[in-house]
């Protein structure tokens, strides 16, 4: 071996011994907030995504193929991956964030702060497709149980090879609606009329909101005509009355006029198996003089806003 | 001497009474809670059974004033039958007294009785007089009669039907010792 040869075979080991040291990921292009939009039941579990790039530099061997890297999602505040609200200290919303490796079309749940495994493909430069893709998921469970509101969570992503690193900054937002729902219901059989006096039922049931403080409507309907309080055998119509207690005493409830009920709202979606609110159902007892022989029912519709 | 023989009788109507059929859920109904959403709708199914009813009201004591040798002694006494809807009815007259027989009701003295008669109408115009027999049903051939069907359940005040007690003198009240009989009328007014 000449010496020429000999100082090339050292200058190229030098050149090996040193690449290691500043290979790594390059750049992160493309990555967005995560905006997850509004949330209502009828969603179900809540997700999100955003793709983007993650380029480094060429894995070892004459392939000139791009290395893999490993991906991290940080909280920037807190320790846990959750959206907290703007607006109401304390309330926040558990997530579960996924990063997917377009290339390989593998995807793995993050662990917040901790750097997966480097095998994640990257690309050379981003001029093509994305090759990565951050998913943010909010389950119902979870949203329902929070004050309505928006919330968000500032993250940081990284991609890392060997020594070097790149990070990128998002955050994922979520908006929940107000919610409200009335439940417990059960069939009101005011039995057979026998003559004397007013016949009278009643049912309790559960109204939920996911406000803390909510103030809701009730507006009550019947299969009259126009909705009106009535039922029917067929043939003839017997009129009803409706009462309405949110817990602070019964008050008359007309057809198709929504009443104002500010109290006795759960934040459990079905009361914990309890109640908050009645009815009570009157037929009088002149009407039901008056009305012929027959079985007479209807259906009580009984609709709740927020306010 | 002066006598006076006096015959009371009393009525004892049924309140309003109902033929009650077996009370059975609607069938087919839903209840159903609400979704939670921005808003909520839940429905209750509510259901009532109305049957037959009807009622006689208006019934006051009946009291036969005999003066001897004056004849005999008749007194009406109109009443009210209501039903559900102005329904048909029957109608069903008892006397107290076990020894009231088919058309031949008896009044009870201290010592002594005096018999009498019952005739029904269902009407107040004191026309179609029928006979009454202590425990018999008279439903017009099973027509029935028409009841009022209006609120409030006492015609309004008015009758649509009528009693007329009958005590013959001869052989009857002149052979009676002064004294006051009575007897007891059950009215029990049925749908058809």
């Amino acid at each position: 071996m000449d010496i020429a040869t000999t100082r090339r075979l050292i200058a190229g080991w030098m050149l090996c011994a040193a690449a290691p040291f500043v290979w790594g990921v390059n750049d992160i292009v493309g990555l967005s907030d995560i905006d997850l939009g509004a949330w209502s039941p009828a969603t179900g579990t809540l997700s999100g995504s955003d793709e983007f790039c993650v380029s480094t530099d060429p894995g070892l061997g004459a392939s000139g193929k791009a290395g893999n890297y490993g991906a991290q999602v940080t909280p920037l505040a807190g320790s846990l991956f959750e959206l907290t609200s703007t607006s109401l200290p304390g309330a926040r919303i558990p997530a579960s964030i996924a990063f997917e490796d377009l290339i390989a079309g593998v995807s793995e749940v993050l662990v917040p702060g901790v750097l997966t495994q480097r095998n994640k493909n990257g690309v050379l430069e981003c001029l093509g497709p994305n090759n990565a893709r951050l998913s943010v998921s909010l389950a119902a469970a979870d949203l329902v149980a929070v004050p309505p509101g928006e919330y968000l969570a500032p993250l940081q992503f990284a991609g890392q090879r060997a020594n070097r690193r790149q990070i990128a900054d998002f955050v994922a937002r979520v908006r929940v609606l107000e919610l409200i729902r009335i439940s417990g219901l059960d069939p009101i059989n005011l039995g057979a009329f026998e003559g004397l006096g007013d016949l009278r039922g009643g049912d309790d049931f559960c109204i939920f909101s996911n406000a803390a403080s909510a103030t809701y409507t009730v507006t009550a309907y019947g299969q009259g005509a126009a909705g009106a309080l009535t039922l029917s055998s067929g043939a003839d119509e017997l009129p009803y009355a409706l009462e309405y207690d949110d817990g602070s005493g019964f008050v008359p409830v007309p057809a198709n006029s929504p009443v104002q009920r500010v109290n006795a709202v759960s934040g459990a979606v079905d009361c914990s198996g309890g109640s908050n609110a009645r009815i009570r159902v009157t037929a009088s007892h002149a009407d039901l003089l008056s009305a012929p022989t027959g079985t007479y029912s209807g259906e009580l519709t009984l609709l709740v806003a927020p306010l | 001497m002066y006598q006076s023989k006096l015959i009371k009788t009393g009525m004892a109507g049924a309140a309003i009474a109902a033929s009650m059929l077996l009370w059975a859920p609607i069938a087919g109904a839903a209840t159903v809670d609400g979704t939670v959403g921005p808003t909520s709708t839940g429905t209750v199914d509510v259901s009532i059974y109305v049957g037959d009813l009807v009622q006689v009201s208006n019934l006051d004591p009946i009291q036969l004033n005999y003066v001897p040798s004056a004849g005999d002694v008749t007194v009406t006494e109109p009443f009210c039958v209501w039903a559900t809807a102005g329904t048909e009815y029957g109608i069903t007259i008892s006397s107290a007294n076990p020894v009231s027989t088919g058309t031949a009701f008896v009044a009870v003295g201290a010592t002594d009785t005096v018999g009498y008669s019952v005739d029904f109408a269902a009407n107040t115009a004191g026309t179609d007089w029928l006979a009454v027999s202590s425990g018999v049903t008279l439903d017009n051939g099973l027509v029935g009669f028409v009841a009022d069907g209006g609120v409030p359940t006492n015609c309004s005040g008015g009758d649509n039907a009528a009693l007329r007690v009958t005590a013959v003198e001869v052989g009857n009240l002149n052979l009676a010792p002064a004294d006051t009989y009575s007897d007891e009328l059950t009215l029990l007014v049925e749908p058809i």
